[in-house]
């Protein structure tokens, strides 16, 4: 990045809208963040429109700030009434919550928002580095290697799915087949829009992703509270700080957990939750006091939170460089990121430089305007996390109404969104994660049009000219890899189950 | 009468939608079909295996084997009227939001919404109210219609 480049993007940070706009995306990331419920992915959903008639840097720089803000704000619930805020902040309720009981609930925020802070920012910086020269790997590809690298960000499904992969992958299916939907672009002829003239530009997509993921999460905060349990009103006391002979103890922790988050972040299928787990269980294995982890020691939420955080920059970089979304909230971004008109690759680092720099630098910022809110504002942030979900609902409703006719002025987008509202929210109840779809959407005409027009090129030939193309090859590998993986994982998990019940009918016996 | 897991009528909407699409696709081009017939063959494939697992969970639900709610995961729920009751009627309600939108326009609407919303789930407190009524839309006024120029609707009855 050269001189004249830098000082365009701290142009472009230091304007007014942009500074507002990561304020809010910190500031309202933590709270839907510390709401149980709530997730990063609704919350990005919902602020699409919002960014979408701001400039693109301000925009995208809030999506960014809303998604590392509620991966840490979900630590808070998880900390102080043992509910996690979002799956990502699991890992910590162990050792947060045992803080908590000990009196302790304060420091354990403290330590949460120091590690989260860090491994967001180290994240930030691998972004920063690493993206660049990938980005430069799509400068090889053509239709082929499109339609291979759309496959490739399919194959994720399998790790959103659940229990059941049909049912994910079947998911999958329903978002391809509503992403044919609208004028076919290479033959110009109308597909499922019977009759309609607003579907023959397509389904969409900001006001189907408001209703899957926001809509039908109010509609599930409304079903019968049987199996939730009442949550009680938190509150803390005494220093949130950690102290420096604290934070020289937690140091090598977060640097490894921030290391093995960015990682993790960048596999496609694995998330904040695979992160943080996947951090702590680290944390345990280097530590001398093994036992003491889930009995309430800073070490305990460290790992995870610093972890989680990571994941967000890792998950950055296939995103930015290759257009591949490693998870559901990542997907959700690459439709803010399309929206604004920018296709990532190569071209995002070139002819859009200034803009693409500036996110990255904003995401930084963000990171650390996370620490500072974080630390000053932890007793106003405990505050909001208990908010009744009976205040919430009308809240939610009203944005998701208000942000679906926003995009495109059009109220046909409000019943499109109503429409996505149910139809997710069922969906959920009958075990098809709503996420696919949103994957299926994107990436299906990406993946179409590649096909084509590889077929054309191909002049009959589609599988030499398919495998004599090197990333072609890559890219195949990885899709089975990446297919294989989760059914070996199940296949190797289940087989464990059996002998761990075999061991236990014969210790019976 | 005889119990049969959910996955089994799923399935056969699947199957009857999958049809309906197929129909639509006989008079398209045949270069712009080949996409949408390929993902209906892929979505019947589907179909057939969720009925195959359906069908092997009923027969487990009927042998009475555990707990029937072990046969859902994660948010997955036997879907009963006691489980949609409130949900549905929270969707009726986002209709008739968004009918009345249409005639009295967004703000007056959304004030009677979020009352009505909040007095239907017997929420007391005048604070609570006013907080969220006059909250709610100055931010949404701030932010769509003075920061980013939203012509929001201004409802029939006030064009």
């Amino acid at each position: 990045m050269n001189a004249e480049l830098f000082s365009q993007v701290l142009g472009n940070l230091f304007t007014l809208q942009t500074i507002l706009a990561l304020f809010a995306g910190v500031v309202g990331g933590i709270i839907v963040g510390s709401l149980p419920g709530l997730s990063a992915t609704m919350a990005v959903a919902l602020l699409v429109p919002v960014t979408f008639g701001l400039e693109p840097v301000a925009g995208l720089t809030m999506l960014a700030a809303i998604y590392t803000a509620a991966l840490y704000g979900g630590s808070i619930s998880s900390i102080l009434i043992h509910t996690p805020g979002t799956p990502a902040s699991a890992a910590t309720a162990l050792d947060g919550y045992q803080m908590t009981k000990k009196g302790l609930g304060a420091k354990a925020i403290g330590v949460s928002t120091v590690s989260s802070m860090i491994g967001g920012f180290i994240s930030a910086l691998f972004l920063l580095f690493l993206a660049p020269p990938l980005a430069k790997i799509s400068l090889w590809f053509s239709s082929p290697e499109y339609f291979l690298i759309a496959i490739f960000g399919l194959t994720i499904i399998g790790s959103l799915a659940g229990k059941s992969m049909a049912k994910g992958l079947a998911s999958g299916v329903i978002g391809l087949l509503i992403g044919t939907v609208g004028i076919d672009i290479l033959t110009g002829y109308p597909r499922f829009t019977f009759g309609s003239t607003t579907l023959q530009g397509g389904v969409a997509m900001v006001p189907a992703m408001i209703g899957l993921f926001s809509l039908s999460q109010v509609m599930m905060q409304r079903e019968p509270k049987t199996k939730q349990k009442k949550l009680k009103k938190a509150s803390i006391s005494g220093r949130v700080l950690p102290t420096m002979k604290e934070f020289k103890r937690i140091f090598k922790t977060i640097i490894r957990s921030s290391g093995i988050g960015t990682f993790v972040g960048m596999l496609p299928g694995a998330g904040g939750d695979i992160g943080s787990w996947v951090g702590y269980n680290e944390a345990k294995r280097f530590s001398k006091n093994k036992d003491k982890f889930g009995t309430g020691i800073i070490e305990g939420v460290a790992a995870p939170e610093s972890a989680n955080n990571a994941v967000t920059g890792g998950a950055l970089i296939p995103l930015l460089t290759l257009g591949i979304p490693g998870s559901s909230t990542t997907a959700v971004l690459l439709g803010g990121l399309l929206i604004q008109g920018l296709q990532p690759g190569h071209q995002l680092f070139t002819t859009h430089a200034g803009v693409t720099y500036s996110v990255i630098f904003g995401f930084l910022l963000a990171n650390i305007l996370m620490g500072i809110i974080g630390l000053l504002g932890a007793k106003f942030f405990v505050k909001a996390s208990s908010i009744s979900d009976k205040i919430l609902g009308p809240i939610i409703v009203a944005l998701c109404i208000v942000g679906a006719y926003a995009i495109n002025n059009n109220f046909f987008d409000v019943w499109v969104m109503v429409f996505f509202g149910f139809i997710g929210y069922l969906m959920r109840k009958i075990g098809f994660h709503p996420a696919p779809v949103i994957l299926g959407m994107i990436l299906g005409p990406i993946a179409e049009k590649g096909f084509r027009q590889s077929l054309v090129l191909a002049k009959g030939d589609l599988l030499s000219y398919y495998f004599t193309r090197p990333i072609c090859l890559i890219l195949i590998i990885l899709i089975l890899l990446s297919v294989l993986t989760p059914m070996v994982t199940k296949l190797m998990k289940k087989r464990k189950e059996q002998k761990m019940n075999l061991g236990d009918e014969e210790n019976l016996a | 009468m005889q119990r049969i897991h959910q996955d089994i009528y799923v399935s056969i909407i699947m199957f009857l939608v999958s049809i309906f699409l197929y129909i639509q696709t006989l008079d398209m081009n045949e270069d712009a079909v080949m996409a949408p017939r390929y993902l209906l063959y892929l979505l019947v494939f589907f179909a057939v295996l969720i009925v195959i697992g359906g069908i092997r969970k009923t027969k487990k639900m009927r042998a009475e084997v555990g707990d029937h709610n072990e046969m859902y995961d994660g948010e997955e729920e036997p879907l009963t009227g006691k489980l949609l009751k409130s949900p549905m009627i929270t969707l009726l309600a986002v209709i008739a939001y968004a009918v009345v939108i249409k005639f009295l326009g967004f703000f007056p609407a959304t004030v009677l919404f979020i009352a009505g919303f909040l007095w239907a789930l017997k929420v007391k407190d005048w604070k609570s109210y006013a907080f969220t009524i006059v909250g709610l839309n100055l931010f949404i006024y701030l932010v769509f219609i003075l920061q980013l120029n939203v012509q929001l609707p201004k409802g029939i009855l006030f064009e």
